[in-house]
């Protein structure tokens, strides 16, 4: 906190200890072993509670959404038990890659895999991170070049992956936004706000990251599903989890930086 | 074909268990360092008989840093030492200056430089006395050959090491040394900060990084009692236990892990002091941190190999200690099981083999939170950067998804390297990071 005394000299209002041994102030571990365990129960149950309701609503409106681009009577609801309740999912015919897609897309993943570490504009981690996508549909092409009549899934497999993966991610952030909060010292109505916020953003994000998935599985193939889902699956869930909760952490530590009542030191 | 399907599975499963370890082990850190009792460290102690130091400086073309540093350690202060004073009295004089200096020597090791470092020291040399070079131009190359040629040379009882490019603070050398009168202390560490942060988005990330591993992961471990690190400059050790052990082990490049495990198996205890701030540079380069971060994995994990055995049987570590060591010796270590198990779900997808999908999808869930942020998870690095009095910065936390699979990569490479190291007992050859300071920032 640097203000301007009467004279115009700059001088600092407030001189903290050093940040070495600064503590928060709110709590021991146990208390905030009980807070997680409390909010994980409460969250737990609500996804327990509504996931069939999540997954049907995440069905309905992708069947509604794909409707625009493939014929509505092509597109089914199905349901499948799931944590003794159940699930809600779309099904429908997919399509096996063409020779030449397939060797084009061979041929195209080849050149990624060579040319993108080579290339010096792009930073080296991003370039690890497009190898690593095109390693696995070089891999998945492989595959399809070899084995095409072994492969095992079909859209119905993949959805009743993708929804309970989906299921697993809610009762996941139930878990960890909570256990993440835990040590902040910030009302608890506010982890509740932002743990609630994350799970609802889950939810339609799931729905459009499923929309996607299904127009590209329908309509250019069963190539890209080992791709789609080591790449763009939950690891991707991870940025937003994180994301939403660093802004909120970031605005509690803007509102507590330079006020004294708020911090506690070791000393 | 059944029998590999339930060896794979039976894999993943083991994998996300470690994992599941490690995030339990970082959460522990991380409530202890916000909510838990604080071990306070020994910079309050206040003692005329502080004991004598060396600092050594290990060189290797750096021409770019090297005025920094030196000036930096020039204006330290030390009880009983007369830095200040010195130069001006007796710089005509070396050898009484030799004689007369009590507390203090500064040692830069000049180690094969082919620029103008040698120049740079020796100009130090003539104008202070306390300033006294190695040069090593016909030995071996290599971090832990140079400091071992410096032990034997200095007098201090206590050796602190700061790398090239570090620039210590006023107190530093006093706040290291004082806690080498409590009689069981046999190395201490200081803290990490960068320098170079807003330089770019790498820096950036790293700056957070470091604020994860030393204001959280490094004090709990001190607060727990476990087994903080030495990390090998701003950090500092008693003379005399080295040259016992044998000095520093040529063939490593991690000497500093080393050092640290070899002094906890003989019943010393290693400090971690918060409080002792030195600034760093950080690479400012993709290709510079991959091939520092490959030569950490490839160092620590070669320790890993050798001092797992004699830190399990070591009579003078308690449980604790021994499961904290276990699972500092196997960090980097954890990359390679989490690729190897990214490729056992990939073969276990493309047989149709997903009914252990929920286990999959959370081995990839743990690992992420795991692993986004190098060696700590992104709770652990927003509550120290929160703590650090950090706001926006907090942020940039998401982007760690782009380090993710580029640490996971060259740290994978770093294992492979060192099980290839320990197979063939090859010796290696140490890879210097690159230095990117344009003007003094001392002067």
């Amino acid at each position: 906190m640097v203000k301007e005394d009467r004279s115009g000299n700059d001088e600092k209002g407030l001189i903290f200890y050093h940040r070495a041994y600064r503590i928060f102030p709110s709590g021991g571990v146990r208390r905030h072993t009980i807070e997680i365990l409390l909010l994980f129960l409460l969250f737990g149950l609500i996804v327990y509670l509504l996931f069939p309701l999540a997954t049907r609503l995440t069905s309905y409106f992708s069947k509604q959404v794909l409707s625009y681009v493939m014929p509505p009577n092509t597109l089914q609801i199905i349901q499948k038990p799931f944590l003794f309740r159940h699930v809600y999912m779309i099904d429908r015919i997919g399509k096996f890659p063409g020779a030449f897609f397939l060797l084009i897309t061979l041929i195209i993943t080849l050149l990624i895999m060579i040319v993108v570490p080579r290339l010096k504009n792009i930073p080296k981690s991003f370039g690890t991170w497009i190898s690593l996508a095109a390693a696995i549909n070089m891999i998945s092409c492989l595959f399809f070049l070899f084995f095409s009549n072994r492969f095992p899934y079909d859209i119905r497999i993949f959805s009743e992956l993708y929804v309970e993966t989906q299921v697993i991610i809610w009762f996941l952030i139930a878990f960890i936004v909570p256990m993440a909060l835990a040590p902040f010292p910030v009302n608890i109505f506010l982890k509740i706000g932002v743990t609630g916020f994350i799970l609802a953003y889950s939810v339609i994000f799931g729905c459009a990251r499923y929309i996607i998935f299904l127009y590209i599985l329908t309509k250019h193939s069963y190539l890209f599903m080992a791709p789609l889902f080591f790449i763009f699956g939950p690891l991707v869930d991870s940025v937003y989890i994180i994301g939403i909760y660093s802004l909120f952490i970031s605005l509690v530590a803007t509102k507590m930086k330079g006020v004294m009542t708020k911090w506690r030191w070791s000393y | 074909m059944a029998l590999v399907i339930l060896i794979l599975k039976i894999y993943v499963c083991f994998s996300a268990l470690i994992m599941i370890v490690y995030t339990i082990r970082h959460f522990i850190f991380t409530l202890n360092r916000v909510a838990g009792e604080q071990r306070i460290y020994y910079q309050d102690i206040m003692d005329s008989e502080l004991p004598t130091v060396s600092v050594l400086v290990p060189m290797h073309n750096e021409e770019k840093v090297a005025r920094d540093i030196l000036n930096s350690l020039l204006g330290t202060s030390y009880p009983g030492a007369k830095l200040e004073i010195l130069p001006i009295m007796l710089a005509d004089n070396p050898n009484e200056t030799l004689e007369t200096l009590e507390n203090v020597e500064i040692i830069p090791i000049d180690d094969h430089s082919t620029d103008g470092t040698k120049k740079i020291l020796a100009e130090y040399a003539a104008k202070y006395p306390q300033v006294m070079p190695v040069y090593r131009q016909d030995q071996k190359r290599g971090k832990a050959r140079g400091l071992n040629d410096a032990i034997d040379m200095a007098r201090g009882d206590i050796i602190v090491v700061f790398d090239a490019d570090y620039i210590p603070g006023k107190g530093i050398i006093k706040d290291l040394a004082v806690c080498f009168k409590d009689p069981e202390v046999g190395a201490v560490m200081g803290r990490v900060i960068p320098l170079n942060t807003k330089h770019s988005l790498l820096t950036r990330l790293l700056d957070l990084e470091r604020s994860g591993g030393y204001q959280v992961d490094q004090q709990a471990r001190h607060n727990l009692k476990l087994m903080p690190q030495y990390g090998g400059t701003v950090g500092a050790f008693r003379r005399d236990i080295v040259i016992d052990i044998g000095g520093f082990n040529p063939n490593s490049l991690t000497e500093d892990t080393e050092l640290t495990f070899r002094l906890f198996t003989l019943g010393w205890k290693v400090l971690y002091a918060n409080r002792a701030e030195c600034y760093e540079e950080v690479p400012e380069d993709w290709n510079v941190r991959a091939r520092q971060i490959k030569r950490w994995s490839r160092g620590h994990n070669r320790v890993m190999f050798g001092q797992m055995w004699p830190l399990l049987k070591s009579k003078y570590l308690t449980g604790r200690e021994k499961i904290d060591g276990a699972l500092l010796l196997g960090v980097y270590a954890t990359s390679f099981i989490f690729v190897l198990a990214a490729f056992c779900s990939l073969a276990l997808f493309f047989l149709g083999e997903m009914e252990i999908f929920p286990g999959i999808l959370f081995l990839i869930m743990v690992i992420t939170y795991n692993a986004f942020g190098n060696f700590a998870p992104f709770y652990q690095i927003a509550t120290a950067s929160f703590l650090d009095g950090g706001a926006y910065r907090i942020r940039l936390l998401p982007l760690f998804i782009f380090t993710f699979f580029f640490n996971l990569w060259y740290v994978f490479l770093g294992f492979l390297y060192a099980v290839v190291d320990v197979v063939t007992r090859r010796k290696t050859r140490w890879d210097k990071t690159s230095r990117y300071r344009k003007t003094e920032v001392t002067s």
